[in-house]
């Protein structure tokens, strides 16, 4: 989880955050679509919204609609055994982070897939009243997962080459940019389901040609 | 009732002018019945022996992947995983299938050691691989797997197998069953499960986007 770029729904504790006038230190969720993170495919914007998490008491599964404005992260703590176990993001407190701000080593949780269109779901409810299938996500935020799998994949075995994270990840995505051939990148055939396992296995190739 | 037997109740031989031999339709609805009778007797012997070969199939089929199993058992877990890296399996998806965490599979990857069991579950997901390919001839197992089962519904045979259908799994590969009845058996609901007014349309940016379907 260390190497992964930072993608939707990522929580970071101890942050630092932008609010009226003044900075604070919160625990936060990255609640931007994976898309809106970066507008070069490695460096994250100068400024990116989160959302508070905090404690919240368990939301039973059949009363999430109920709680629009919230992510609920039920077991966010595992292993804490006080009521700080369970923890929502709260959308109506949302802050501005800039990419200095956020630690790789202060991450402490990544969603799933379906905790991605989930979060996508809530937060586009919560802010448009708009409520859109999960599935339908799925067919929006599953190649840009899929990246970032894959970069993190690249960049775990590139770091024992010496390289630091950002020139592994910079070598992740010129690859994923170049032709797979017909004049298609790689990172068009991860839109295509069925594409995804020939791209993965040409990346272990290419990792292996690297050593 | 054989056809000479019926021609008998037609003929009205020597009894005489008033009885009158039962209608003609009568003939052909006896006919039609024993035909029936017969067909329905028929259809359910293969009725049965469908059944029991199914059964008989299902058994062998699963005799043979515990056998495979027992012996993909034998390699390490590291050199197993590595084999389905090579097959094109994402590590996520590794994880989701053998039913643990990512940093768990992460953990065995580094040489970490791991449950029998969850050996076991590495090993026999790798034997479902080489089963599904040598017996239903599917290419690029690993693409088969994510591969939905029906277009535009987000369930694949790693969903299936995720969530302990490795039968529904089986079943589809081999042709025994279609894409609507792996559908129905797995969730009677799906086609309004997944229904969605929504579609993904690729955007003046370039980027995934979703708007209403056009009616």
């Amino acid at each position: 989880m260390r190497y992964r770029p930072v993608f939707t729904g990522d929580v970071f504790e101890k942050v630092t955050v932008q609010s009226l006038g003044c900075t604070r230190t919160k625990t936060v969720m990255m609640v931007q679509h994976p898309c809106a993170l970066r507008s070069n495919g490695v460096d994250l914007q100068a400024r990116l919204m989160v959302a508070e998490v905090r404690q919240h008491s368990v939301i039973p599964v059949e009363d999430w609609t109920g709680h629009v404005s919230k992510m609920p992260l039920p077991d966010l703590n595992p292993s804490v055994t006080t009521r700080n176990r369970h923890q929502a993001a709260f959308f109506d407190e949302p802050y501005l982070v800039g990419p200095d701000d956020l630690d790789l080593n202060k991450r402490v949780a990544c969603l799933s897939q379906t905790g991605v269109n989930l979060l996508l779901q809530r937060s586009v409810h919560h802010n448009s009243r708009a409520v859109v299938p999960t599935v339908t996500y799925q067919g929006v935020s599953s190649p840009a997962y899929e990246e970032a799998d894959l970069i993190e994949d690249w960049v775990e075995q590139r770091l024992d080459a010496g390289l630091d994270i950002r020139e592994a990840t910079v070598e992740a995505v010129k690859w994923l940019r170049e032709d797979a051939g017909g004049g298609v990148m790689r990172q068009m055939l991860l839109e295509d389901p069925q594409s995804r396992s020939t791209v993965r296995q040409q990346l272990r190739v290419a990792l292996r040609q690297l050593i | 009732m054989p056809i000479d037997r019926m021609r008998e109740l037609r003929e009205p031989g020597t009894a005489g002018t008033d009885i009158k031999p039962p209608p003609p339709l009568t003939e052909t609805r006896t006919v039609a019945k024993v035909f029936t009778e017969g067909i329905g007797h028929i259809r359910q012997q293969v009725r049965n022996l469908h059944e029991t070969t199914d059964e008989l199939h299902q058994q062998s089929h699963y005799a043979e992947w515990y056998a495979r199993t027992s012996e993909r058992g034998r390699s390490r877990t590291q050199d197993l995983l590595d084999e389905l890296a090579d097959l094109g399996f994402a590590w996520r998806d590794v994880a989701r299938l053998v039913g643990v965490s990512v940093p768990a599979v992460q953990k065995w990857r580094r040489g970490e050691g791991t449950t029998g069991e969850n050996r076991q579950k590495v090993a026999s997901l790798l034997a479902a691989c080489d089963l599904v390919s040598e017996h239903y001839a599917v290419q690029d197992v690993a693409s088969w797997f994510e591969m939905p089962v029906l277009i535009g519904i987000p369930v694949a045979p790693i969903d299936l197998w995720a969530n302990g259908r490795s039968d529904l799994v089986f079943d589809y590969a081999s042709g025994h069953t279609d894409s609507d009845q792996t559908l129905a058996a797995w969730d009677p609901q799906w086609r309004e499960r997944y229904r969605s007014d929504f579609e993904v349309f690729q955007a003046g940016d370039g980027q995934r986007s979703v708007r209403p379907k056009a009616h």
